[in-house]
Formats: C-alpha cells, sequence, structure tokens
C-alpha cells in the first residue's frame, strides 16, 4: 500500500531526468548547513508545529525517538517526520527510569534476536549517532553479566531456553550448583538447582545517554519534535467506486495540543503508536477499543507501576556481582563501582499490584517482599540500609507482556510498536528498525517479526516469555 | 586502484551490517542437519537475507508484457532490479564535501578490517581453534607461543613462518603478543575457545575499548593470568571494573591509563577481589606512606 506505491515513485525518479536528481541528491548530502541549523533548534520549545507530515510518531521515547532516527538515517529529505512527545522533561517517561540492562537471555525466539540487533548497534553507537559539532556519544556501557537461578522444577524449562540462546548465538554459560559456588562465594546457593550466567554482550548502560543521542541524532537528519499531547484521532471511511473492494478505515489528522495551550491539527500519511504506557489510552482516542467488530479490541498496554530501590550494603559483593535474578523475581544490579550501592526491585505478583495513578514510592513493599529474599540468597545484605527509591511505570502489554508491532488490521496506517514490558530500552534500536520497515518495507524482515503482530491479541493467541522476565 | 577499491565495495555491499554472529550454530548442528530441514523453524537467521533486491522476480525485463511501454535503458536495466542498498544509498544523498569524503573512504577501510577480522569457520574446520588463531595472529604480524615451546611463533623478514597446515591434537597456544595488530573486536571473535591461554597483551592497540575488555573476560575468564591493556585509549572505568571476572589474574598491566577516571581506586578495589594480583603502570599506592606504617 504506502511502501510500494513509494517504491514506484522512486523507480519513475531513476529514469527521470538524471541530472536533477543528481543535483538535488547532492545538496541532500549537503545537509550538513541544515544539520547545524536543526541542532540548535535541539532541544527548543517545539512550539512549531508543521501542517502536515509523512509519518507521525506519537511518543518521543527511546521507541519514538529510535523509529524517528531509523527512518530519517534511511530516507533523509524523502520523508517527513515528526515526533510529538507531551513531556520535554520526561518525568514521567519509561525510558529514563529504567534501570537500562540489556540482555539476551530470553525465551522467545525473536526477543533473542531483537537484544541481539540492539547490542550490534550500541557497539557501533559512536560512529552512527555522532553529530558534528557534538560531544561524541558515550553510552557508559558497564558488561557484567546476568545471572539467572531456576528451582527443581524449571530446570527443564532453562534448559529449553539456554538451547535456544544458544543456537542463536547468544553466549550464556550453564551453572550447576557447585559451579555457582566457586564463581560466586558470596552467594547462598541454598536449594538452587541450576543457574544460566551471560558471559558477553549483557549488563547495563545509561537510558537517558541513548535518548539524548536518539534523539539528537533524528533532529540533525531533520526530524521535528513537537512538544504537545494528541487530543484526538479522526479516521475517513474510503469507498471506492466499484463494488468489488471493501471500504477501508484510514487515520487522517491528529489534534495536537501544544504546550502553549494552542490545538492544532496534523495531517499525516502514517501514525505510529509508540506512546509506551500510554499506548492503550492512545488506541482509544483512535476507536481501537471502543467500537464494532474487530476494533472493540482495544491495544492492551497500561501503565503499570514498577519500584525500584538503591540500597547501600558494606559487605556485598562488587566486582563480580552479575544482575542477578531470583526466581522470585527479585533482581538486584551494583550501581556504581564504588560506593556498594545496589539498584534492587522486584515484579509484584498480578493480585499484589501497586495503583499506577502516581509515582510515590511505597517502602514497606521493600521490607515485606525484597528484602527477606535478598537477605537469604546474599548473606551480605542482611545490614543493608534503604538510601533511595523511586518508582517508574511499565508500558505493561497485559495480554502476554511481549512486543506488539506491525500495522492494525482495520487502520491500516497505524504502525504500533510498544508493549515491551520492561525490556523495551534494551530493544529499543531494534524494534525502531522493525518499524522502519514496516512503513517503508511492508513488513519487519531483519527479523521475522509475524509472531508478535497485532493479530495474535485478536485470536488470542499469547506468546509469553517463559520463566524469564 | 580505482577498480580494486570498487570491488571491495562489491564485496561489502553483499554482507551489510546485519551480519550474523552465531558463528556456533553452524558447527554445532553438525549430525543434526537432517533434523534442521525437517523442523518447520518459524525464526529465520539472518543469512537467509542475504539477497535482498527490489524486485523480486528473477529477471525484471522478462516480466514486462509487450504492449508496456519500455524506457530506452530498458535493455541496459540490470537484470534483477536495482539492490535496495543502491536505493538508500540514493535517497541519503552525495556528500562531496572532503571531510565527508574522507569519512566515506575511512568507512570502506573500516568495514574491510573488520571482514577480514571476522571469524571463519572454514579455517577453524581445518585447523581446530587453536591452530586457527594462531595462523590469524601471525599472518598479521602478531606473535603466538604455543604450550611447552620455548620461543614465539612469528613472521621473520621475509614474511614468512612455520606453522602446520592441518589440524593436530595437543596443540595448544598459550601466550599471545598481538601488540603490533590493530585488533578490532571481531578479532576478538576469531580467538574464540582457546582454553590453554594464560598470557595476553593487546598493548597499543587502538581499537580496544569497553566491548573488546567484555570479550576478553569472557573468552578467557578462566586460565588468563597475565593481560597487558597498556595504552589502549578507549578503555574506560566501566571496562577496568569489569575486569574482575578473570579469576586467575596474576599480572595487569595499565600504562598510560592515567586518564582513565577513579583508576587508582578502580585498582585497589580490583586487587581486593583478585588476592593474587599484581597491577603496574599506576602508581595507586604512594610507597613513601608504606614506610611510615
Amino acid at each position: 500500500m504506502y511502501g510500494p506505491v513509494r517504491h514506484l515513485r522512486q523507480c519513475l525518479l531513476l529514469h527521470k531526468s538524471w541530472k536533477i536528481n543528481l543535483w538535488n541528491s547532492i545538496q541532500a548530502g549537503c545537509g550538513w548547513r541544515k544539520s547545524l541549523q536543526y541542532t540548535s533548534r535541539c532541544f527548543s520549545d517545539g512550539n512549531e508545529c508543521p501542517e502536515s507530515c509523512d509519518v507521525l510518531v506519537v511518543g518521543g521515547g527511546a521507541i519514538g525517538s529510535s523509529i524517528a532516527y531509523h527512518l530519517k538515517e534511511r530516507a533523509r529529505g524523502d520523508l517527513s517526520v515528526v515526533v510529538i512527545e507531551r513531556d520535554t522533561t520526561y518525568k514521567q517517561a519509561s525510558t529514563v527510569l529504567s534501570l537500562g540492562n540489556i540482555r539476551q537471555q530470553f525465551s522467545v525466539a525473536e526477543n533473542i534476536q531483537l537484544s541481539m540487533n540492539s547490542m550490534k548497534f550500541l557497539k557501533e553507537v559512536h560512529q552512527r549517532l555522532a553529530v558534528e559539532g557534538f560531544d561524541p556519544p558515550d553510552l557508559q556501557f558497564t558488561p557484567r553479566g546476568y545471572l539467572f537461578l531456576a528451582l527443581e522444577d524449571y530446570v527443564e524449562q532453562m534448559r529449553e531456553n539456554f538451547r535456544l540462546q544458544m543456537e542463536l548465538g547468544a553466549e550464556v554459560e550453564w551453572l550447576w550448583p557447585r559451579e555457582l559456588e566457586l564463581k560466586f562465594p558470596w552467594l547462598q546457593v541454598g536449594n538452587v538447582a541450576a543457574a544460566v550466567l551471560g558471559t558477553n554482550n549483557e549488563g547495563w548502560f545509561d537510558p537517558w545517554s541513548l535518548l539524548t543521542l536518539l534523539r539528537r541524532k533524528a533532529v540533525s537528519l531533520g526530524a521535528v519534535y513537537v512538544s504537545g499531547a494528541v487530543t484526538g484521532l479522526h479516521h475517513q471511511v474510503l469507498t471506492p467506486a466499484d463494488h468489488l473492494h471493501n471500504p477501508h478505515t484510514t487515520l487522517t489528522t491528529a489534534i495536537v495540543r501544544l504546550q502553549s495551550g494552542e490545538m492544532k491539527e496534523v495531517r499525516f500519511s502514517t501514525v505510529v503508536v509508540a506512546a509506551g504506557a500510554w499506548s492503550g489510552a492512545l488506541g482509544r482516542l483512535a476507536g481501537v477499543g471502543n467500537g464494532p467488530g474487530t476494533l472493540s479490541t482495544p491495544i492492551p498496554v497500561e501503565p503499570r507501576k514498577r519500584y525500584v530501590y538503591c540500597v547501600h550494603a558494606p559487605d556485598g559483593p562488587w566486582d563480580d556481582c552479575p544482575i542477578f535474578n531470583d526466581y522470585t523475581g527479585v533482581h538486584f544490579r551494583p550501581e556504581r563501582s564504588s560506593n556498594k550501592l545496589y539498584l534492587c526491585g522486584m515484579s509484584p505478583p498480578e493480585c499484589a499490584e501497586p495503583p499506577a495513578d502516581d509515582l510515590e514510592v511505597d517502602h514497606q513493599f521493600f521490607y515485606t517482599n525484597i528484602w527477606p529474599v535478598l537477605a537469604q540468597r546474599v548473606p551480605a545484605f542482611e545490614n543493608l540500609k534503604v538510601h533511595s527509591a523511586y518508582a517508574g511505570y511499565y508500558d505493561y502489554n497485559t495480554f502476554d507482556q511481549n512486543l506488539i508491532i506491525g500495522f492494525h488490521p482495520v487502520f491500516t496506517n497505524m504502525c504500533i510498536a510498544t508493549g515491551l514490558s520492561g525490556h523495551g530500552i534494551q530493544q529499543s534500536i531494534a524494534v525502531g528498525c522493525a518499524a522502519m520497515e514496516c512503513i517503508l518495507d511492508g513488513r519487519p524482515h531483519s527479523i521475522n517479526l509475524e509472531r508478535f503482530s497485532f493479530d495474535r491479541i485478536l485470536a488470542n493467541k499469547p506468546l509469553k516469555e517463559k520463566m524469564v522476565m | 586502484m580505482m577498480l580494486h577499491l570498487l570491488k571491495q565495495v562489491q564485496i561489502i555491499q553483499k554482507t551489510g551490517w546485519l551480519v550474523s554472529r552465531n558463528f556456533g550454530t553452524s558447527l554445532m548442528v553438525k549430525g543434526s542437519t537432517d533434523d534442521n530441514n525437517n523442523k518447520k523453524t518459524w525464526y529465520y537467521r539472518m543469512e537467509d537475507n542475504s539477497k535482498k533486491y527490489w524486485r523480486l522476480q528473477s529477471d525484471c525485463r522478462e516480466g514486462v508484457p509487450e504492449s508496456e511501454w519500455q524506457g530506452m535503458l530498458h535493455h541496459l536495466s540490470p537484470k534483477h532490479g536495482i539492490s535496495l542498498s543502491v536505493v538508500h544509498a540514493l535517497q541519503k544523498g552525495i556528500d562531496l564535501r572532503p571531510s565527508a569524503i574522507a569519512g566515506w573512504y575511512g568507512n570502506i577501510k573500516r568495514k574491510i578490517s573488520v571482514m577480514d577480522q571476522s571469524f571463519k569457520a572454514k579455517r577453524v574446520a581445518a585447523l581446530g581453534y587453536d591452530l586457527a588463531a594462531a595462523h590469524f595472529l601471525v599472518h598479521r604480524e602478531g606473535k603466538v607461543r604455543f604450550k611447552d615451546a620455548q620461543e614465539w611463533t612469528q613472521q621473520d623478514e621475509n614474511g614468512e613462518y612455520e606453522l602446520t597446515g592441518h589440524y593436530s591434537p595437543n596443540v595448544f597456544v598459550e601466550a599471545i603478543d598481538a601488540s603490533g595488530i590493530d585488533l578490532l573486536y571481531e578479532g576478538l571473535e576469531s580467538m574464540c575457545y582457546l582454553n590453554h591461554l594464560k598470557w595476553l597483551s593487546v598493548a597499543s592497540c587502538p581499537n580496544i575499548d569497553d566491548w573488546c575488555i567484555d570479550r576478553i573476560c569472557c573468552q578467557y575468564s578462566n586460565t588468563l593470568e597475565y593481560l597487558d591493556i597498556s595504552n589502549c585509549v578507549k578503555v574506560t572505568e566501566y571496562g577496568i571494573a569489569a575486569l574482575g571476572r578473570l579469576r586467575k589474574l596474576k599480572h595487569l598491566y595499565l600504562n598510560g591509563l592515567d586518564d582513565v577516571t577513579n583508576i587508582k581506586l578502580l585498582c585497589l578495589l580490583l586487587e581486593d577481589i583478585l588476592p593474587d594480583l599484581h597491577i603496574e603502570g599506576i602508581q595507586y599506592m604512594d610507597p613513601k606512606l608504606l614506610h611510615h606504617v
């Protein structure tokens, strides 16, 4: 639909007067002049809002910026991309409040491939995201490795996951309890039956740096960031003249309320839902979730609050401490190399979900749920003190906690790229690439993500992660 | 010279930047190719993507019916249509500034060295991991010492060296001196599964950064006793902090890394974790203070 028409246009351009095209492309290549203008508007108030664009990305977090970057990287001048972000301070965005962990230990193959692709990109970030006139990119990646523990009943499932990870090229190591004791003497092995340790390409980085780099690069390539909130999405129904084709619905305009209070209409050709935790609400604005038939299924993404506690443990493990994941869901990792600070948290069970109205922290949650497990697992954590705590939202996919990528079946120009439920920042680059391929090529072709399309929600076929969060 | 460059550009465009690194696959599923063919996998690996063309028909010229308009250049158009990378390059525009041309050329040279140093499964299949790593290094003017050998194997003045060309068991690489080579991350990937490596020097390799340190820690964590990362300016404090995973490390050389933030504190903390460790190149302990104690 959209993709083949664009390709046809390029084909005709190539056969047309190549001299004019060559001059245009030289001018586009010398976009360094334009890029200097744009970099000065990098963090501007974004009060200018264009009236129309080709692709409207709703949501300027890691996923939205990554999509804007990939789109602009591929089609410099040919595609106009506008990113709408309602909070330029990113106070409540999941991106900046996340821990920034990256791992390849998943149980679904596409997740492993998404993480591996993102990791490959992150290795080359100083070439890919460098903008002239700014500091060279620095992500502060700390390689550590992820450690997952399993009880006796889950060893078989973990073994299957392990085989899949090895097959796809992730570097992981299987540890029996005896080896676990030798490798991590500070760990109380207890009744752990087996563990998997990621030996390479796993660790954590600074998510705020990644967001800034992606946004800066996207703006320097010509994407326009508008700070405002989308308050409405209009659609139109096109009835073709002949009786052979069904009428189909496309979204045409978005009503944006800018920070100054002004309401503006933006016409677009494709809209990308990358609003993170609020994608479900955005879908409802378009009619996904409160309509007849297929439109009665909403985008099943809602904000869920997760706490992160920064604790100080003077006797705790430091240098060889991986990102530790217990089978109960408790996880911790060292915060900085020298201060013996650790960041820990836990995914609560369904029944004990905290309310997601605000980002207030419940300290009792730590003392009842997290501390006992930590103290039992690592005896050095018995005398820890809570240094500080904060909360952030997961863009929680209530259906199966995995990515939803692809076009909506009814609104054929609405591309959804959300629902990553906690592993969004580590897959953001690859998801941006997949969304770009969806828009420009019709479907994501670097990784076969057809199992992650919106259709699985309509067909009620959840694709859950087994055993791994 | 231009033809040589063009040929290199062609080689690079065939693979693209999404080259898969799952080299373990082809070596692990040796005996089970039948199983793989029967098993329906709904994910596919990167190699299947090697041919990406704009039009999927075999020959565009035949697909056009006779009554359709054919341009002047119809018979001169390429058989399989234009490859997607050409379309992408045209969309990006041509930047004719001298710095951009230098950047483009540097890009090509870097891609060539990445392809040169990347893991070659055929080399390992013919020689085994240790000899493959030895050939890889010595060919690029590095030095290798085998277990139970006294001298280093390296190139002589004429560029020749003696290494067996067939797999032989019980040949293990014990020491690697890669300080003359511009070693990349992909080069470290080629030196994988060296289970007896005790001595490693990557001094003055400009492209060794935190990711490479991660790789070294992952590959040689059980056996490495001596590591020299002097003058590797791209290493930051996060990489050095991750060196704690080398459990048997006894000697660490960090000359020329004084600019790393908190380097002295990191040295002290590393000494805490690894009791036998001896660090050289950084003055993190003032000997005068020790005298007073």
